[in-house]
This record gives C-alpha cells, sequence and structure tokens, in this order.
C-alpha cells in the first residue's frame, strides 16, 4: 500500500526533480500560467469560431437544397373557384420566359454556392496560418525566454562566484 | 415483482453514462420487490431495454408509491413536476458540475446547471429520504438544509468488467498505434473533466521526460465545441500522441484498463469517480486529481495529488510511475487492496434495502 509517509517523500523527490529540471531550463518560468492562459484563450473563440463554422456548413447546406428545388415548376392550384384555369393559361404564357430565367438563376446559384465555399475554405485555411505563425512566433519566444533564463542562471552562478573571489581578496 | 411502485427518474439516459449505469444496477434490484421503471425527461434511445421510458409516459402514481430522482442537472419542468406528484420522493443526488466551466462555452447549458444547485433547495421539503453517492455530496446536500443524509454509491460496480474479455483486434491496433504503450483517462468529454491538462501531460512527457507514449480519452464527446476547442489545443502542441477513442464498448475499455502505463485523472470536479475504481480493478496503476470525491474514492488505492497539482508535477508523478516499475507494483497491490476494502457489497442491494425502509 502507498502509505502517507511514502507519498510524502515520493512528492518531495518529485519536487526537487522539478526544480533541477527548472535550472537546467526544461521548465521556462511561467511555462504552466502560459498553457492555462492559451487554453483560455481557445476556449473564449471556440464560441464564434466553432458555431460560425457550424452555422456555415448548415447555411451552405440549406443553400444547396433550395438550389436543388429550384425548377421553375410553380403548381396552378387555387382555393378560388376559376381562378386555376387563370393560373394555368398564365403559366403557359409566360413558361418560356420563366424557364429562360429558371436556368439562368441556377447558372447564377451554382456560382454562388461554389464562391461561398471557396471564402469558407479561404477563411479556414486563413486562419490555419495564423495560428501557425502564431504557433512559430509562441515557440521563438519560449526559445529566447529559455535562452535568458539559462542566462540568468550563469549570472548568478558568476555572481556568487565573484562574491567568493572579492571575500578571499579581501581575507 | 411487487404491486408498490418503485420508479426512477434520470434527466437523461445515456450509455457510458455513470448515472444511467447506476439507475440501471438498482433497476435490477428494484424489481425483485417492486413495479419499476425508469423515466428520463430527455428523449430516449430507442437501443434502451423497454423499462427506461419517456417521463411523459408515467402513471398518475400514489402516496404509497415511491419515485427516486437522480439529481445531477437542472430543469424547472422537472422540479414543478416532482413537486406535484403524490408519490414518496427520494433524492439519490450525484453532483451538479459548477456552472462556471461552461459559462463561456455553453451559457445556457451553465444556466441550467446553476439551476440545479437550486433545485436541490426547492424540492427538500417533498423529500422522504436523502442518498448521495459520496460523502462530499453528503456535504453539499446538507449545505442546502438536507438532514441525515445516507452515503451509498447505489449502483457503483467498480468490478463489473471482470469477467470481459478483451478485445483482440483493439489490442491490436493500439499495440501498431502506441508501440510504447499509452496513458489512459476515461472520462467524458467536458470542460471540467480537463482533458487539455492531460494532453498538456502528454505533451511533457514526450517532450521532457523523452517517453515516446500515447494517450488514449476513452468516454463519449457530449460537447462537440469542448471537443473543437481540445482538438485546436492538439493542433497547437502539434507532437500530441493522442486517441480519442469516444464512447467504447466494454470489451474495449477493459482493454484499455488491462494494457494501460497508467491510469490518470484530470478532472477538478467529481462527485463520485468510478473509472479510477475500475481501472484499479482491472491492474493499473492510478494516479489522479482530489477533486471533489476523489480522494475519498480512491483513497489509499492511488496516488491522489492535491487539487492545486499544476501540469509539470502530475507529469512527473506519472513519469516516475511508468518508469518505476517497483511503483508500478505497489500502485497495483494498492488499487486491489482498496477495492477489497470497500467496494466488496453490492450497494444496490444496500440503496434498494434504504428506499425499502419508507415504502413500509
Amino acid at each position: 500500500m502507498t502509505s502517507e509517509i511514502q507519498m510524502t517523500e515520493l512528492l518531495q523527490q518529485i519536487r526537487v526533480q522539478i526544480e533541477d529540471r527548472r535550472a537546467a531550463g526544461l521548465y521556462p518560468p511561467g511555462l504552466e500560467q502560459q498553457l492555462e492562459r492559451e487554453f483560455a484563450e481557445i476556449m473564449s473563440s471556440t464560441n464564434r469560431r466553432y458555431f460560425a463554422s457550424k452555422d456555415l456548413q448548415a447555411q451552405l447546406s440549406h443553400l444547396e437544397d433550395a438550389f436543388v428545388r429550384l425548377s421553375g415548376q410553380i403548381s396552378p392550384r387555387s382555393r378560388i373557384p376559376g381562378l386555376s384555369l387563370v393560373h394555368r393559361l398564365v403559366g403557359k404564357l409566360t413558361k418560356r420566359q420563366v424557364l429562360g430565367l429558371t436556368a439562368q438563376i441556377r447558372d447564377v446559384e451554382s456560382i454562388v454556392v461554389v464562391v461561398l465555399k471557396m471564402l469558407g475554405d479561404f477563411a479556414e485555411s486563413q486562419e490555419e496560418a495564423d495560428s501557425r505563425v502564431v504557433r512559430e512566433l509562441s515557440q521563438h519566444v519560449l526559445d529566447r525566454v529559455a535562452v535568458v533564463d539559462h542566462l540568468a542562471i550563469l549570472i548568478t552562478e558568476l555572481e556568487a562566484r565573484v562574491r567568493n573571489l572579492e571575500s578571499h581578496q579581501g581575507k | 415483482m411487487g404491486t408498490r411502485c418503485v420508479h426512477q427518474v434520470l434527466v437523461g439516459a445515456a450509455r457510458n453514462d455513470a448515472i444511467t449505469a447506476m439507475a440501471l444496477e438498482i433497476q435490477s434490484e428494484l424489481t425483485v420487490s417492486f413495479t419499476s421503471n425508469i423515466y428520463c425527461h430527455h428523449p430516449v434511445d430507442a437501443s434502451f431495454p423497454d423499462y427506461v421510458r419517456q417521463l411523459t409516459e408515467i402513471d398518475a402514481g400514489s402516496p404509497d408509491d415511491v419515485l427516486i430522482y437522480h439529481l445531477s442537472f437542472g430543469i424547472p419542468e422537472m422540479t414543478e413536476l416532482l413537486l406535484g406528484r403524490p408519490e414518496k420522493l427520494v433524492i439519490a443526488y450525484h453532483n451538479v458540475t459548477p456552472a462556471e466551466y461552461y459559462a463561456e462555452l455553453l451559457p445556457e447549458f451553465a444556466d441550467a446547471l446553476a439551476y440545479g444547485k437550486s433545485e436541490a433547495s426547492f424540492l427538500k421539503n417533498q423529500v422522504s429520504l436523502a442518498i448521495s453517492d459520496s460523502e462530499f455530496n453528503a456535504e453539499e446536500l446538507e449545505s442546502f438544509g438536507y438532514q441525515d443524509v445516507h452515503v451509498v454509491a447505489g449502483g457503483a460496480n467498480p468490478q463489473r468488467l471482470r469477467e470481459v474479455a478483451i478485445d483482440v483486434n483493439f489490442m491490436a491496433d493500439l499495440e501498431q498505434h502506441f508501440p510504447n504503450g499509452f496513458i489512459l483517462f476515461v472520462s467524458q468529454v467536458l470542460p471540467h473533466k480537463r482533458v487539455d491538462h492531460a494532453l498538456e501531460i502528454l505533451q511533457l512527457l514526450r517532450t521532457v521526460h523523452r517517453l515516446n507514449i500515447g494517450l488514449v480519452i476513452a468516454g463519449p464527446i457530449r460537447q462537440p465545441a469542448y471537443e473543437f476547442a481540445v482538438q485546436t489545443l492538439r493542433d497547437k502542441l502539434q507532437d500530441s500522441h493522442l486517441l480519442m477513442a469516444n464512447a467504447v464498448t466494454d470489451e474495449q475499455l477493459a482493454t484499455l484498463y488491462r494494457a494501460c502505463l497508467c491510469y490518470i485523472g484530470t478532472s477538478e470536479h467529481e462527485g463520485l469517480s468510478v473509472p479510477p475504481l475500475e481501472a484499479m480493478a482491472n491492474g493499473a496503476p492510478v494516479v489522479v486529481l482530489g477533486a471533489g470525491a476523489v480522494p475519498e474514492t480512491v483513497k489509499s488505492g492511488g496516488i491522489v495529488l492535491p487539487i492545486d497539482t499544476g501540469v509539470i508535477e502530475f507529469a512527473e508523478v506519472v513519469a516516475e510511475v511508468i518508469t518505476n516499475s517497483d511503483l508500478r507494483s505497489q500502485l497495483r497491490r494498492a488499487g486491489v487492496a482498496r477495492l477489497n476494502e470497500g467496494f466488496g457489497e453490492n450497494s444496490a442491494q444496500k440503496f434498494v434495502e434504504l428506499v425499502s425502509g419508507i415504502t413500509v
């Protein structure tokens, strides 16, 4: 069984290891806080990004469905007696124009669907590119911070040595 | 089956949901002496047994009958319905996740959680028997003014996978995916479970400790928006050997527990937490964050880290467990000892005995 004493010893040993690794620059100062902050930023933008992307997909799907249903066929039926005949007559008279117009709308709509999809893909790839740049920049910053940390440790050591030397000289 | 009715009421029933699993275990004990169904507010999955029904189908009831309400969420219509029922009311309190974890991501869900905390208070005067599945939950119920709260993790059965065989094909996939092994977190993918921390721990294990291992998160993805956030973090960390297995079968779960290098738990809020116990029952060393009821559940069966432990220290402990075979064996033995100490009894039967006391 893991007794309380062994647990305390284990955690103490682990904390010493962490200090050693910090001194070796493996854990830059503020690493945990930085990770926490980064995920908080992801969470705060998720609502907007996730739901916007979901909404865009849903609307594009509606648009495609509407596009498939676009036929130029309008029912001549009417609840008013005799009016069905008038609708059928008007339908026949304007059939050529309506079908022509429908074909033109379908042409335009098909382009609109493609353009909207391209815009969606473009926005997504742009966002990925932006986050890649941010990631690379963050990595550079972290590398620099690690170097600065290492230098700070070296300076502390040098200061200690200088103090030692000075105290020896004083004696 | 008796003539007196003792029904259970859930907000929702879902596969791989701990409360549903507990209710189903309780159900098998209830039907020995009572007429009993499980009713749910949310639509019921057609694959459930026919005694799991929609709440709208519930009979009129009588004062001799009993309703057991599993409280874990808040819905005003549910409160209203329960307050208007003639049956004796038993509250089975599983705790309600703090709303702040969802405030930004899913504000409406957060509101429902905030309401859940109030619901326990609204129902208090109607309740004939209060049962919670942990001391932690009992204390919270008492803070709402409840008295004589009984603590029984009714229906929790950590040994349930004991007779389940491993899934050989899944095992082969895991070996191919993670030739040097993996750590495991069994959890629903939800914000308060802090899957992001598990991912960061993996990153530290791979980069600082040079352990070429992976992480498996096994549990249903309940909030796709949170999964989206986790995937964004995964992309950002680049080097994350992560398998989000989503909902798994019992055979796959048994395989994961038995094959993992270490079971980890990063959740920041737990009313009971059965997966670490299941991990112990299947021989996995356990390292978990001591959130909510976790310290009293895991006790000395695993390493329970202080709640304020950061990912660096967490990763260091996991690295020690993975690389120190003596510690691993010690933890395995501790896990078995923990289960022998407190989970030998039939918790569902004990729960039903308590409920039977108010049917007389």
